[in-house]
Order: C-alpha cells, then sequence, then structure tokens
C-alpha cells in the first residue's frame, strides 16, 4: 500500500477526470433526453392543432434549457448550444404563427441537435476515433 | 469529456513511441516524456486561449491528463529500471577504449560525422584519444578521454593544497537584504553596516551584489548609481 504513494496524485487526479467525464455522458444524455421529450410533445399538441398548448410546452422547455446554459457551455462546444438555441427561437416563433410545417420541421432539427450534443459526450469508439 | 479524455491517452502514448522510435538523436536536451509533454501542453493551451467557441474545460482536461500521465511514469521509472529503460532508453556506447562500436551507431542511427563533430566540439581530435564516448538519453555525447590525454589534477601530482572551493551566500540582492540569509551565515545587521561602512556605503540599497562564503570573504558590487 505504501508503495503506492507516491502514485496517488497522479492516480487520483485521473480517476476524478474520469469519473467527471462519465459524469458528464450521464447527464448530458439524461438532460437532453427530458428536452427531447418535451419537444416531442409540443410537436403532438401542434399536430393537434393545440396550438396555446404546444406554445406552453415549448415555452417551458426553453426555460428549462436556458437554466443549463452555464453547464451547457462549461461541457459542450459553444456552436452547438448556440446553434440549438437559434433553432429553438424559431421554433417558437413558427409555434406563435402556427405554421405547421416550418414548426415540425424545426422542431425535429432541433431533436436531432439535442441528441448529436448527447452523443457529442458519449464514450463511444466513434467519438474516439 | 471522456473523448478528449481517451484521446489525450492515445496521442500522448502514441507520440511518446514516435519519440523513442526516433532516437537518441532527436531528443535534445531532454527525455522523450518531459519532451512530448513540453511539446504538446504549449499546443494544448493556445487552442482554448485563442478559440472562445471550445470550453475552456476542453483545454484543461488534456492538461491535467497529460501532466498526470507524465508523474504517473516518472513514478513507474523511479520504481521499475526496465520500465525506464523501455520509456527512456539506455546510454550507449559508441567508443570503447578508442575503438568505435558501429553496430551502437547504427543501431541508434547516429552518424560518423556527427560523432566526429560532438568529439571536435569537446577539443578531441582523434578518436584514439577517447577511453568511452557514450550516447545518452538525453541525445548528447558524454566523452570521457583516455588518463594520457587529461589535465593531470592536483591530487596525481602529489600536491597539497587547501581546498579553496567555496559556496557564496547572498546577503544583498539589488538593494535588498536577504535576512534569512544573514541569519544562516550567522551575521546581523550590524556585521552587515560595518561591511558597508568599509566599502563606504551608508545603506543596503546602494549595493547591487553582496555575498560572504564560508571562508568569510566579502565580495561587494555597488550599485552604479552609488559609485
Amino acid at each position: 500500500m505504501k508503495k503506492l504513494l507516491p502514485y496517488a496524485p497522479a492516480l487520483s487526479v485521473l480517476l476524478i477526470i474520469l469519473a467527471f467525464a462519465l459524469w458528464t455522458d450521464h447527464t448530458m444524455t439524461k438532460q437532453t433526453d427530458r428536452w427531447r421529450d418535451q419537444l416531442q410533445q409540443a410537436d403532438a399538441l401542434a399536430q393537434s392543432e393545440d396550438w396555446p398548448a404546444a406554445v406552453k410546452t415549448l415555452a417551458d422547455s426553453y426555460e428549462d434549457w436556458g437554466a443549463h446554459q452555464i453547464w451547457l457551455h462549461i461541457v459542450t462546444e459553444h456552436d452547438a448550444v448556440d446553434d440549438a438555441e437559434a433553432m429553438y427561437r424559431r421554433s417558437m416563433a413558427f409555434a406563435a404563427a402556427e405554421e405547421l410545417s416550418e414548426f415540425r420541421a424545426e422542431i425535429s432539427d432541433l431533436r436531432d441537435q439535442l441528441r448529436l450534443m448527447a452523443e457529442m459526450e458519449n464514450l463511444s469508439i466513434k467519438n474516439v476515433m | 469529456m471522456i473523448t478528449a479524455l481517451l484521446r489525450t491517452m492515445i496521442l500522448y502514448f502514441l507520440i511518446m513511441i514516435g519519440m523513442r522510435l526516433m532516437g537518441k538523436r532527436q531528443i535534445g536536451e531532454l527525455e522523450p516524456s518531459e519532451l512530448v509533454l513540453t511539446m504538446m501542453i504549449s499546443d494544448l493551451a493556445s487552442v482554448p486561449m485563442q478559440d472562445f467557441g471550445i470550453p475552456l474545460l476542453s483545454g484543461f482536461i488534456p492538461i491535467l491528463t497529460r501532466l498526470s500521465l507524465s508523474m504517473l511514469i516518472s513514478q513507474l521509472s523511479l520504481h521499475n529500471l526496465r520500465f525506464r529503460a523501455l520509456i527512456c532508453g539506455t546510454p550507449a556506447i559508441v567508443i570503447r577504449d578508442g575503438k568505435i562500436q558501429q553496430d551502437t551507431m547504427r543501431k541508434n542511427r547516429f552518424t560518423l560525422d556527427e560523432l566526429l563533430e560532438e568529439l571536435r566540439g569537446q577539443g578531441i581530435s582523434s578518436v584514439e584519444d577517447v577511453k568511452y564516448a557514450v550516447l545518452e538519453n538525453s541525445g548528447s555525447l558524454s566523452v570521457l578521454p583516455r588518463t594520457s590525454q587529461q589535465p593531470p589534477t592536483v591530487s596525481q601530482l602529489g600536491l597539497k593544497l587547501q581546498d579553496d572551493v567555496t559556496l557564496p551566500v547572498i546577503l544583498v540582492n539589488d538593494g535588498r537584504v536577504i535576512r534569512q540569509n544573514l541569519i544562516a551565515c550567522g551575521r546581523d545587521e550590524n556585521w552587515l553596516h560595518k561591511q558597508l561602512a568599509q566599502q563606504k556605503l551608508h545603506s543596503p540599497s546602494q549595493v547591487f551584489l553582496l555575498t560572504l562564503d564560508e571562508q568569510g570573504s566579502v565580495f561587494c558590487v555597488k550599485k552604479e548609481a552609488a559609485q
């Protein structure tokens, strides 16, 4: 045990980084899944022509998304976050104008963008390569 | 984050293997692991510094990973000689008893021109004058000339000389008194002021450098404005 003591600082740093990376992976997947579910819900409401509920669901989702901006800017590329932010705003504009086809296309893009953001943090050979 | 961690580890070891395969000539003053660390950290730090679209953490994590890996490798090298030989290599004797070890030179891709250049740089004109020449892990060549080619030492001449090699301690550095050193030398401010008075100075602020050696000799350089 005493022999391992000199290795402790370096190993501790590596383990902390590994734990933080795995936690980021898990949290990012969990958060983006939640936002994607909210967007799917808004999409379903829009399809059933319930625009006030769709606008409200989307606004709630945007608020939830906005509350995590600092964390998102710490862990992921700012361009990816900014793109998603722009998509949220466009979706809200289409929802307010009750333009179903544009709204659905934008929501679909936004859900894909959120999926990609989670994927970027995943532990996978594809990402490492 | 996990991608950054794994990529950093892979690239670190890849570059280190590359440095080891390139041989000692490419290394210069540092050991392979130190060179890789120095090379990569400076590059890594500049990326998040210039590109504001990248999270700062993307620079932190690879740097911390590399520093930790380097610390681990240093510790492993300290405890395990085989691992040290694998990572840092082993010194290679390129001249033994005046004879060039051609096989060793070939293995280390060390050319005859480079060998002769290094010997000339150390003031040796003939390979026969060299007892040993060792190509160190850092890439430098250590040359040990034959005794007949070395200047005689005091002990070889059988002379009895007083050992006058001393380590001077700095007591005043650019006008500032280093009290810690003054106390360590067993002196005080009164002694210092007496020394300054002998130099016709009133205050330590007029001194650029003042040192005291083990034999009690004081060396004083006045500030140019005070002279």
